[in-house]
Order: C-alpha cells, then sequence, then structure tokens
C-alpha cells in the first residue's frame, strides 16, 4: 500500500501537500501599523517576491523520507495568497535573474525561464 | 572553486559570469546565497564556514572579477538584498546584547557596500530570517518559521525609519 502512495505522491506531488490558509499572524508590537503579516503552511519558504506574486519553495522530507523540493507560484494580498500555477515542478534554484520584465521572468521560471546559480568544483 | 552560471532555460543557453577562487571558497567554506544587482554589474556573495555560524559577505564586480571582503562574522545576506536603485543590500545580524543571556539578538541592517557604511537598521524581536526586497523599493519581507507555521511580515520601510529608501544615508560605518 505504501508502495502504492509513494508511486501516487511522484507522479502527483502537489496532491501530497497540503495548502490550506492558515491564520493570520499579528505581526510583533515592535514593528507597530508598519508591517502587514500572512502566514503560509511549515515546510514552505519564500523564495522570491515581485509584486503580487511570490514563489514559494516546499523543502521537506516526507511521511515516507520522500525528498520533495519544488516551487510554485502565488498571487499575493494583503492577507491571503492563492496559487497561480498548479503544474509544480520539482527545482533547485538560488535566484532568479533581475530584470525589468519580472513578472513574466517569474513566470516562465516555473515553466522554466532563466535562472542564476552556482556550481562547485572539487580541487583540481 | 565555485563558479557563478546564469541559465537561459528557454534558450538553454549557459553564461558564466564568475570564478570564486579557492581562497573564498574552499573545502569548509562554500557559497550560501548570492545576490544580483539590480544593474546586474554586481554580485553579493555570502560564503559560511561548515560547523559554524560564521559567515562572510562579500562584494565581485562581474566586470572585472574582482571579490572584496566587505562584512564578517554572524551576518547573514538576505535572499534578495538589493534595493532596486542598487545602492543598498539589506542583511540580518545576529549579537548578543546582553553578553549574560544565552538569547541572540538580531537587527536588520540596511548597508551600502559600495562606502561600507550603514543606512539604517532595525532590532528585531524575535528570530527572523529572509530579507526581500520588494521591486518598488518601500517594502522589506521577512519571515519568522516555527513548526506550527511560517509568517511573512511585509515591512513599510517609509513607516519604519520616517523616509523612503530613496533618502537613506550613511550613518556609520560597519
Amino acid at each position: 500500500m505504501k508502495r502504492i502512495i509513494y508511486m501516487l505522491c511522484l507522479l502527483g506531488l502537489t496532491a501530497c501537500v497540503p495548502l490550506k490558509p492558515t491564520p493570520i499572524p499579528t505581526p510583533p508590537a515592535v514593528f507597530g501599523s508598519a508591517a502587514t503579516a500572512v502566514t503560509i503552511e511549515p515546510d514552505w519558504f519564500v523564495e522570491s517576491w515581485r509584486g503580487d506574486q511570490i514563489l514559494l519553495k516546499y523543502d521537506s522530507i516526507g511521511e515516507w523520507n520522500i525528498p520533495s523540493t519544488f516551487g510554485r507560484l502565488f498571487e499575493i494580498s494583503s492577507h491571503t495568497y492563492t496559487p497561480l500555477e498548479l503544474n509544480d515542478s520539482i527545482f533547485s534554484i538560488m535566484q532568479f535573474c533581475p530584470s525589468t520584465q519580472i513578472k513574466s521572468i517569474i513566470q516562465s521560471m516555473i515553466k522554466f525561464g532563466a535562472m542564476i546559480y552556482s556550481r562547485s568544483r572539487a580541487n583540481t | 572553486m565555485t563558479e557563478i552560471w546564469i541559465i537561459d532555460l528557454v534558450s538553454g543557453t549557459e553564461e558564466k559570469i564568475l570564478t570564486i577562487p579557492h581562497s573564498i571558497a574552499d573545502q569548509g567554506r562554500h557559497v550560501n546565497d548570492i545576490g544580483l544587482s539590480p544593474d546586474e554589474q554586481w554580485l553579493i556573495i555570502e560564503v559560511g564556514n561548515i560547523g559554524s555560524e560564521e559567515r562572510d559577505i562579500y562584494l565581485a564586480n562581474l566586470n572585472s572579477g574582482d571579490i572584496e571582503l566587505i562584512l564578517s562574522s554572524d551576518v547573514g545576506l538576505a535572499p534578495q538584498p538589493w534595493s532596486p536603485d542598487g545602492k543598498w543590500i539589506v542583511y540580518i545580524r545576529d549579537f548578543f546584547a546582553d553578553p549574560e543571556s544565552i538569547f541572540l539578538d538580531q537587527e536588520m541592517i540596511i548597508f551600502n557596500p559600495f562606502s561600507d557604511c550603514i543606512g539604517e537598521s532595525l532590532s528585531l524581536p524575535d528570530r527572523f530570517g529572509g530579507g526581500f526586497w520588494s521591486i518598488d523599493g518601500n517594502t522589506i519581507l521577512l519571515n519568522m518559521a516555527s513548526a506550527e507555521r511560517n509568517s511573512l511580515y511585509f515591512l513599510n520601510l517609509e513607516q519604519i525609519f520616517g523616509k523612503p529608501y530613496t533618502g537613506f544615508t550613511c550613518q556609520s560605518s560597519d
């Protein structure tokens, strides 16, 4: 049974990851009215943010030790976020390239567009 | 050595933009994070030490390939560090305000990597990470993660510091 679920997860990783709205936190008092807040699920992390779009990365060890790292693009407003892209893709990204057409780059990133990354080599 | 590449995954073309020498990133030291400036002429690089919280931040000139150490010790480069005008970067500094305390304090620092000076700083009330400078420059996004949730805080810089980021000036050297 676990093997079947594992395969289903690999085929459709999205279905294995809960993504439900959670309570909105109250910004720390030290920020006063200068901050607004949004809550996202644990194991989701901000990868990049441009305007009303935010790229979140899911990074966790699954219940059956399935390493899961992929990104998903969201539209973000003052207190909520909603998925824009349903076809998540496994990826490892360090950063988007700056550009005047950031939105199109972010959107094409998911399908994939341009990125910057580092590559390490052993001593020779 | 470590190489920094830009890849266009639509066309499939790749371009190496920087080689980081062994003296900076070698065994035991690795590139944690990078930030390409808005004009794509400069690269901010955070290098960490395996088994240590110590981190160094370097500024690389992508035209000449020169790399200069600008910050050391308990500094964490923000993932999206550059202001839109390319004059400032944001990082988070860990420190012990009370030497007797076992709890680290944090502050968010707006830093000019070219003049080596601090423009603004803000004490943070808890364990924050992130640092995503908005494209209009008015907001920095910080996050605070816990086992239950990950909270994102959008800080309005003009309300926090009493002026827009374009009005920041060097206050002190780091």
